[in-house]
């Protein structure tokens, strides 16, 4: 066990780096060159090439990587020439936005989708199952903006409930919820529909099994049958698809941000291509790359926790 | 079946107790608070230095919370006092001497605003050579004559001087303030201007409170949250909701949808920010002005106008009469494809000729350059457009390696910031020279060096009249600067050149 996570440690940093490389020569293939992004129309070509040797972008590509990933490992992601200001800084401060958005949709879509899946298993092929089922595929084929929309036009313009624009920072916990309530449920309830999906076929399928049936037989109530015996082995692939989701959320909250006006990640992310801000942009993908990594570790970790006949050696 | 029972029952209660927290938490209404005015950001600020501010959010912060030693008349090229009460001017126009006002306050106590502030604040643009550095080339020496009257030389005369210390590098920094803050002060600046900056929520918001000291008529809402909404739908929506009081806009559709409605006052106002065509004329088929007046009379502006709407002031002028010397008296090229074709053939093109254009993918371009496609196409240029995205383009035009492109330019009213740009040849590329024209460098020179704004006026009639002659570049519009704002919104001024003036507004009771 200890083993596995050592070498699963390990491996997260080569892993990084790959994706490092990855991104420091596509920022650079990107046409459009950030000293003259900055510096405006007005920029001589001296001004141009001043601020190109300052930010090191006059050294060949080999140097510039070395000087990076020397600068990473002293926990430096540099510094945003768009803003003047620590990457590190900047992501620190739109980082929570995401992050809190990400968890409530998260919150919802766990909630939403394990109860609606187990209630479809346990009722299967009844009409309830078949609600579910409808309003699962519907939700989830629906794009995520679109959600967004819908929910924004009902909830914010028709009923007036909630508000549209922002996320309520600098607010009360009140001012903070409200905003949260249509981009955190629009985002939810669709992948709620995948974990909903994903819980009523493993249930189900656990349902079948020998053990479940001599658990009934011995006279076990069927509350006591399902949540003892039946959900615990079911809960491996709903396991798999929550971390994957919280993965969707964390990167894939660009749109819903913007729909909804709210700080976070995806709007630097956005900003930072736009006016070629390396820094920024490599940075960002240095932190999600590792959130991501770090989250399948840790799901990996919740395998064995839940199924101890999982043995990693 | 009990357990089913139960799980229903669970089912139920969550679904009920998830509906009521959400309807609580949503229905805790918000009430109209009339001393706070939500204007639209559409986008996040970068950078608030006024050594560096460039873009148009930046600069719609910076309006509020810097002053500068003069400034303009709203809606015109008109310099009137604000820092300094008076100025003289010596005989040879090098020597501007600024008598400040007394009792002038920076914000948050960083004390009295002084020659000093002056003389730092321009003497730190030049020797970094930030942004705003290239603005301020003619400058030679600023000196502190006393704690009121600082002393500007110049190297050459620039008849644009005031309107450039009116623009982004005249406003005033508090040495004491830069020199405490670092490198916070770019994002927590103090200047001494009509609002003071108090917040800044990253990609969220940016809040301003009215300066009790300012010198002039205190602003009549006391704070101004400048809520970012990036999204031109995501405004609409906010504006219907009343999230927001007033929102710059930038596309049709969302002038349309509050244009008819009488819960919403629109204001349209023709910018000084143009959009041009822009053609090479160092190299073939565009060296030839015959063939560069066949493009300027093949362009239907009046379909152009019906396509663009409110946004583009569709226009056939380089200047417009906010301008500084600016005459109608220019050679007009009428749209005229029969006159554009016996042109092209008299040029040795009879049968036009292939031509590729390269356009920013910035708004209205990609609305007007079909329109310009199949205009060249009906005179028998077989023209095809290809669009980069506006960081490639701006890097791309700076090789120079084009017939035709596109140039958007947005300067303020004095011609000397267009012509000195645009039109010169110390400015080929990758300067703003875009169409390599090279026969107004003298014009540009005398106009701006000479003392007696009649005859430099006149310079610059002479210099239109030459340009529309020569054609280098054919005028599309001007963009307009459009604000929809809430019905009890009053006083709204637009800002010179994306400014955004919140001392003139107030609500209406």
């Amino acid at each position: 066990m200890l083993s596995y996570l050592a070498r699963r440690l390990l491996l997260a940093p080569i892993t990084i780096l790959g994706l490092i490389a990855v991104i420091f020569v596509l920022v650079r293939l990107m046409p459009g060159d950030p000293a003259v992004t900055m510096l405006g129309d007005y920029a001589t070509e001296e001004r141009v090439a001043a601020l190109r040797a300052e930010m090191g972008l006059d050294k060949p590509w080999p140097v510039q990587f070395g000087v990076y990933i020397g600068q990473l490992l002293r926990g430096n992601l540099g510094e945003s020439m768009r803003m003047q200001k620590e990457v590190s800084w900047l992501i620190g401060s739109f980082f929570p936005p995401t992050l809190i958005l990400a968890l409530s949709a998260m919150t919802i879509a766990v909630l939403v989708g394990v109860s609606s899946g187990i209630v479809s298993a346990f009722f299967h092929n009844t009409k309830f199952d078949y609600g579910t089922t409808m309003l699962a595929i519907t939700a989830y084929s629906a794009p995520a903006f679109w959600l967004g929309l819908m929910a924004l036009f009902v909830f914010g313009i028709k009923l007036r409930w909630f508000p549209i624009t922002g996320s309520g920072s600098g607010g009360t916990a009140v001012d903070v919820l409200r905003h949260l309530v249509l981009p955190a449920g629009a985002l939810g309830l669709r992948q709620a529909a995948l974990v909903s999906r994903m819980t009523r076929t493993s249930v189900l399928q656990t349902l079948q099994e020998d053990y479940v049936r001599t658990a009934t037989a011995k006279g076990l109530r069927n509350s006591r049958v399902l949540v003892k015996h039946a959900l615990r082995n079911a809960l491996i692939p709903i396991v798999t698809v929550m971390g994957l989701t919280l993965g969707v959320l964390l990167g894939g909250t660009v749109v819903t941000e913007v729909v909804f006006s709210r700080p976070g990640l995806g709007k630097l992310l956005v900003t930072s291509v736009t006016t070629r801000d390396f820094q920024t942009l490599q940075g960002l993908v240095v932190v999600w790359g590792g959130i991501v990594i770090l989250i399948n570790l840790v799901i990996d970790l919740v395998y064995c926790w839940i199924d101890p006949r999982i043995r990693y050696r | 079946m009990r357990s089913g029972q139960y799980l229903r029952q669970s089912a139920f209660l969550a679904t009920a107790l998830l509906l009521s927290l959400v309807l609580a938490v949503g229905l805790t209404a918000v009430a109209r608070d009339s001393s706070t005015i939500v204007a639209r950001l559409m986008g996040d600020i970068s950078m608030l230095d006024p050594g560096n501010v460039k873009n148009v959010n930046d600069m719609f912060v910076a309006t509020n919370v810097f002053a500068s030693l003069v400034r303009y008349i709203p809606g015109t090229s008109e310099i009137e006092p604000d820092l300094a009460s008076s100025w003289e001017v010596s005989d040879d126009g090098l020597e501007f001497v600024f008598h400040l006002r007394e009792g002038l306050q920076f914000h948050k106590g960083y004390g009295p605003v002084t020659a000093d502030d002056v003389k730092f604040t321009l003497d730190r643009i030049i020797e970094n050579g930030m942004v705003q550095a290239s603005y301020l080339t003619a400058v030679d020496t600023v000196e502190v004559l006393d704690d009121l009257t600082v002393r500007i030389r110049l190297t050459a005369f620039d008849s644009a001087f005031l309107s450039k210390l009116a623009y982004r590098p005249g406003f005033i920094v508090s040495r004491k303030a830069v020199e405490e803050l670092g490198d916070e002060f770019s994002l927590n600046p103090v200047g001494c201007g009509p609002y003071e900056f108090v917040e800044w929520l990253p990609g969220e918001s940016v809040t301003l409170r009215a300066f009790d000291q300012y010198h002039d008529t205190p602003p009549a809402i006391q704070n101004v949250i400048f809520k970012v909404v990036t999204d031109e739908t995501a405004a609409a929506f906010a504006l219907e909701t009343g999230e927001l009081d007033i929102a710059v806009v930038r596309s049709q559709e969302t002038i349309d949808r509050f244009k008819d409605d009488p819960g919403y006052a629109v204001d349209v106002t023709p910018g000084t920010s143009i959009r041009m065509l822009v053609m090479n004329t160092s190299r073939e088929p565009f060296d030839d002005v015959r063939v560069r007046r066949a493009v300027a009379h093949s362009i239907d502006r009046s379909t152009l106008q019906a396509i663009l709407g409110d946004t583009v002031v569709v226009t056939d002028q380089l200047f417009t009469p906010a301008f500084f010397g600016y005459t109608p008296d220019v050679t007009i090229y009428d749209y005229d494809p029969q006159e554009a074709r016996d042109l092209l053939a008299q040029a040795g093109y009879p049968d036009g000729f292939d031509l590729s254009i390269t356009s920013t993918q910035l708004a209205p371009w990609p609305d007007l350059m079909p329109v310009v496609e199949q205009n060249l196409k009906d005179i028998g240029i077989d023209a095809t457009v290809n669009f980069l995205e506006h960081a490639a383009y701006n890097s791309w035009r700076r090789d120079g390696d084009y017939a035709m492109t596109v140039m958007p330019l947005g300067r303020p009213p004095h011609p000397d910031f267009l012509l000195a740009y645009a039109f010169v040849t110390s400015q080929f590329p990758p300067g703003g020279n875009l169409s390599f024209y090279d026969k107004i460098d003298n014009l540009v020179d005398a106009a701006r060096a000479e003392i007696y704004e009649d005859l430099s006026g006149e310079l610059y009639q002479v210099i239109q009249k030459k340009l529309s002659y020569d054609v280098p570049v054919v005028p599309i519009g001007y963009q307009a600067v459009v604000a929809v704002m809430q019905p009890d919104v009053k006083g709204y001024r637009p800002g010179i050149l994306n400014g955004f003036w919140a001392r003139y507004l107030y609500f209406e009771d």
